[in-house]
């Protein structure tokens, strides 16, 4: 195991009455690529916030790098980088912004330029002269990340960079963490609300439900129980009729796919919503011209196995436990 | 004339972009913020001051307008006594900006401050006889031009003008450390 560098000890957070984090237990190694996986309002943002100092924890505590005091901790916020959204200046192109930023990080002057340069070749955006607002979405991420990476930060955070991208924006990202850490010696931690997104780039995945990490696993655990199956079905209300005369339950039907490598599963009761195993579809041809499809996976929150239906046509899944 | 350009400068593209949280997020403290955003208004207002006591007598040059030793002096202490009384306002929209994280309501609470509080305050102390502008800022520093005038100087007075700043600052830290920002 590598030398600590992120701890967060019982943290809880709470807003009024409304507890949003639930007493969050998680270590991270100088090293990692770590993924905190949970659902829009899990928490992740806020876990983020607070190791940021942009939110302050209302029990337990958080240490970077060692810090023993809050002193120590303000200190060690240096070696965070962390993505802003993507909010610069609509009218300056990414050179300007970049300069405006290099500056609030106390980038000295003569340095600044081929620092600036260093970060835009990494993330493609080097020859780009045009002003901000004339960017894509894909663009604005990678931004974000040249920001994010500006001044060679040891830790870097990176909330959902992969929000609103296209397949290839997604892959883009995941390449890039995986050079922040393999060469730029970078420990990252990346949140997202799909496994999928992450399964392949991240060494370790803490699952945040309900205001704490309910479970913490490594890719090779992950890559042990994903063993997923899909068998195409011909007729797909004879499926869950069978389905339900065996006491399966219809929980709900989903309408929403991310990536097209992701089958999505509404998982079990009580567990993790939006988080979905990846399903082995190498289908034969005959078997993708079945109406639908049913699925068995892993649920990495409940650590049970999964069951999905999903009619190919509509492109909807019907979930069963 | 000067508070708007100089709070827009200061607070509108900070909330904006996100610098704030960048600079946080570097482990810049909060009250180092919130100090050093005052202390940029007050350096930014002071300039535009100082413009325009130039300016003024750069003007009465070319007009040829002779004014005594003693008329230069009132008119310096005049923009002294302006900044001062503008130092306040900022130090109190400071804290509604930073605190409701609003360019617009600061500029609403500017607004109110420099057009408007004074001729209420002024209003209620004629009609309720109730010295409520004597002792707002507006009053102290009124008072203390008054006493300049006449001759005397009135530390006293200005002090407790700087009570309201300082006040008003520490009360920003207070809440602003404990703010949530947005990432």
């Amino acid at each position: 195991m590598g030398e600590e560098i992120i701890r967060l000890e019982n943290v809880k957070k709470q807003y009024g009455r409304h507890e949003v984090l639930k007493g969050v237990d998680m270590q991270v190694n100088r090293g990692d690529i770590y993924g905190l996986i949970g659902k829009n309002g899990a928490g992740k943002t806020t876990i983020f916030k607070m190791i940021l100092g942009l939110s302050e924890n209302n029990a337990g505590s958080i240490s970077i790098a060692g810090s023993r005091s809050r002193k120590e901790l303000l200190k060690n916020r240096n070696k965070i980088g962390f993505l802003v959204g993507a909010r610069f200046y609509n009218n300056l192109s990414a050179r300007a912004n970049l300069k405006y930023y290099a500056m609030i990080k106390g980038i000295p002057g003569k340095m600044m330029k081929q620092e600036i340069d260093r970060v835009l070749e990494i993330v493609g955006l080097k020859d780009v002269k045009k002003p901000f607002k004339s960017y894509s979405l894909g663009m604005m991420q990678r931004l974000g990340i040249a920001n994010a990476i500006l001044g060679n930060p040891e830790i870097l955070l990176l909330d959902e960079p992969t929000n609103g991208l296209d397949p290839q924006g997604i892959a883009d990202v995941r390449n890039m963490i995986r050079r922040f850490r393999d060469e730029l010696n970078m420990t990252v931690i990346v949140s997202s609300h799909i496994l999928g997104e992450l399964e392949n780039t991240a060494d370790r995945f803490g699952i945040i439900n309900n205001g704490r990490v309910v479970r913490e696993i490594t890719q090779d655990d992950l890559k042990d129980k994903q063993r997923a199956i899909s068998i195409g079905v011909d007729d797909l209300e004879k499926a869950r009729e069978l389905l339900a005369a065996g006491g399966v339950r219809i929980l709900r039907e989903v309408e929403e796919r991310s990536t097209l490598e992701d089958y999505y599963f509404r998982l079990i009761e009580g567990a993790e919503e939006g988080i979905y195993g990846k399903t082995d579809h190498s289908g034969s041809e005959e078997d993708s011209e079945k109406k639908g499809e049913l699925s068995v996976g892993y649920d990495p929150v409940s650590d049970h196995p999964v069951l999905g239906l999903q009619d190919r046509q509509r492109g909807a899944d019907q979930d069963h436990t | 004339m000067i508070s708007i350009p100089v709070l827009l400068s200061v607070y509108g593209d900070e909330l904006r972009s996100g610098t704030m949280q960048c600079a946080i997020g570097r482990g810049l403290s909060r009250t180092g913020i919130v100090v050093g955003k005052l202390i940029e208004c007050a350096l930014l207002s002071a300039c535009s001051f100082a413009c325009l006591f130039l300016f003024s007598w750069f003007k009465n040059f070319i007009m040829d307008i002779i004014l005594t030793p003693r008329q230069y002096e009132m008119l310096a202490v005049y923009f002294l006594l302006s900044w001062i009384r503008l130092l306040t306002c900022f130090a109190i929209v400071s804290m509604l900006t930073l605190l409701s994280w609003s360019m617009v309501l600061g500029i609403l609470t500017d607004l109110f401050l420099i057009q408007i509080l004074e001729i209420l305050l002024k209003a209620i102390q004629q009609i309720a006889h109730v010295a409520v502008y004597d002792y707002s800022f507006y009053g102290l520093i009124a008072g203390a031009y008054a006493s300049m005038e006449v001759g005397k100087t009135e530390g006293q007075l200005l002090a407790s003008v700087l009570i309201y700043i300082c006040g008003t600052t520490m009360i920003t830290v207070l809440f602003f450390n404990r703010k949530e920002l947005p990432l």
